[in-house]
């Protein structure tokens, strides 16, 4: 039995070989410079193992490694009727022409419905975050149902905030019906950085740098905070971490 | 599997500490990890049990989890996992030729990449269909939805959006005055925005 034993050993570990170099493609390869022989191909499966009683060992790391790079890649497809749509389709369906009182094109389109609550949360967050310095009255991520970001010049940008005319916004209303007509210094717009994260699969970082209040304006029953500003992170993957293993 | 909340906080601890979490608020990790623990425990059962061979099950590993969190981002937690499991393992068998395929230079798309795409955005079973609506509702729905189109691509004022908050549809029109040439181009643009929206949500049964 003992030359049945070796065959299978050596079976097993060549046929993993071969499969993990047909699995790494593109930019997978790093994976196999560092990957680690199976370990024991008479037990059961190791690897799953390992996941469900939540091991980290080198083997889940060289596994997350590879999770992320097929969960952003994916996130650029997308199959729809009948058909797998190219990069540049799905791109091209995500590109909204925003309120037509600015032609700067819009690049991001970022929806900041409040994400919900959890079996440990009592209140709902929303995932736009905003940095400032004063404490104000109204916090205008909190508000905020829509981001659009346009591009000017590649490194500022115009940020639009859209503020829906719903009931449960009426305390904003009538701060924003003012800023409208009497542009000013206001809290609502006085903070120093924004920053959001493309939800899921995804997962690009966005940062900005405020630098000035444009104006309000109203559109689709919105009123729409537009302000200026730099691009300190213009989608950067959140999951890069992961890629890098010990 | 049913699980308690002292389950849940254990299942999500778990998957957490491998990572494959991230980037999930905490509601949608207490809706995940059950559903990749389950996914775990059934590739497990079916390789030792022999249902499986190694090369599917190191295959449908390396997909199983890309997969069930796009799928869980269609249709939420309510789909039946042994079934898309036992689908799973059918696809990945008839498609492994295909999957450990080396990658030609020019070719773009990774093949395990495009199987999880279109395994996810196309399976489908009894307790997500129960989400679509019927044949009567979905007539119903085109008409609506043709209606409001006409309206919106005839009208000679701006069209700002529809207001869809009730069941009758309402056309919003815009104080702004364009020319004929630029009400037709943008009221095409909205049609366009209103159209797709509205098939998303007809789709997901809303």
């Amino acid at each position: 039995m003992d030359w049945l034993k070796k065959g299978a050993v050596t079976f097993s570990l060549a046929f993993g070989k071969v499969e993990k170099d047909a699995l790494a493609q593109n930019d997978s390869e790093s994976i196999l410079a560092g990957n680690i022989a199976i370990v024991n191909p008479y037990v059961s499966n190791q690897l799953m193992t390992d996941l469900k009683e939540g091991r980290l060992t080198q083997q889940v790391k060289e596994f997350r490694k590879k999770h992320y790079q097929i969960l952003r890649e994916s996130a650029k497809y997308k199959f729809k009727d009948g058909q797998l749509l190219s990069e540049d389709e799905v791109r091209a369906m995500k590109i909204v022409q925003g309120d037509p009182y600015d032609g700067y094109p819009v690049e991001v389109n970022f929806d900041n419905k409040a994400i919900g609550t959890s079996l440990f949360e009592t209140t709902t967050v929303r995932p736009l975050k905003v940095q400032r310095g004063v404490v104000p009255r109204f916090k205008i991520e909190s508000y905020t149902s829509n981001v659009h970001v346009r591009n000017v010049d590649g490194k500022n940008k115009l940020l639009d905030f859209y503020i829906p005319k719903s009931p449960e916004n009426t305390a904003i209303l009538s701060e924003l019906e003012s800023l409208k007509n009497n542009k000013r210094l206001s809290d609502l717009v006085n903070f120093t950085k924004t920053s959001f994260t493309t939800q899921d699969a995804e997962m690009l970082v966005f940062e900005y740098r405020m630098l000035a209040f444009d104006k309000v304006v109203e559109y689709n029953n919105n009123y729409i905070v537009k302000m200026f500003a730099e691009c300190v992170s213009d989608g950067r993957w959140k999951a890069d971490w992961t890629q890098i293993i010990d | 599997m049913e699980y308690s909340e002292d389950e849940i906080l254990d299942c999500v601890n778990r998957w957490e500490h491998t990572g494959l979490l991230y980037g999930l608020p905490l509601h949608e990790k207490e809706e995940l990890a059950p559903i990749y623990d389950n996914v775990a425990r059934l590739s497990l059962s079916k390789f030792d049990s022999g249902e499986i061979s190694r090369e599917v099950s190191d295959l449908m590993d390396n997909v199983m989890f890309p997969i069930c969190r796009r799928l869980y981002r269609r249709v939420g937690y309510n789909f039946n996992i042994e079934k898309m499991v036992q689908e799973l393992i059918k696809k990945v068998t008839e498609n492994k030729t295909e999957l450990v395929k080396p990658l030609n230079k020019d070719e773009v798309k990774n093949p395990i990449v495009e199987f999880a795409v279109v395994f996810a955005d196309t399976y489908d079973d009894d307790i997500i269909s129960k989400k679509q609506f019927s044949d009567t509702e979905y007539i119903e729905r085109v008409d609506k939805i043709l209606d409001t189109v006409r309206h919106i691509l005839l009208n000679k004022e701006l069209v700002s959006f529809v207001d869809r908050t009730s069941s009758d549809w309402k056309i919003m029109l815009s104080d702004a005055k364009k020319s004929k040439n630029q009400t037709r181009y943008w009221n095409q643009t909205v049609s366009k925005e209103f159209i797709t929206a509205i098939l998303s949500d007809t789709n997901k049964g809303i």
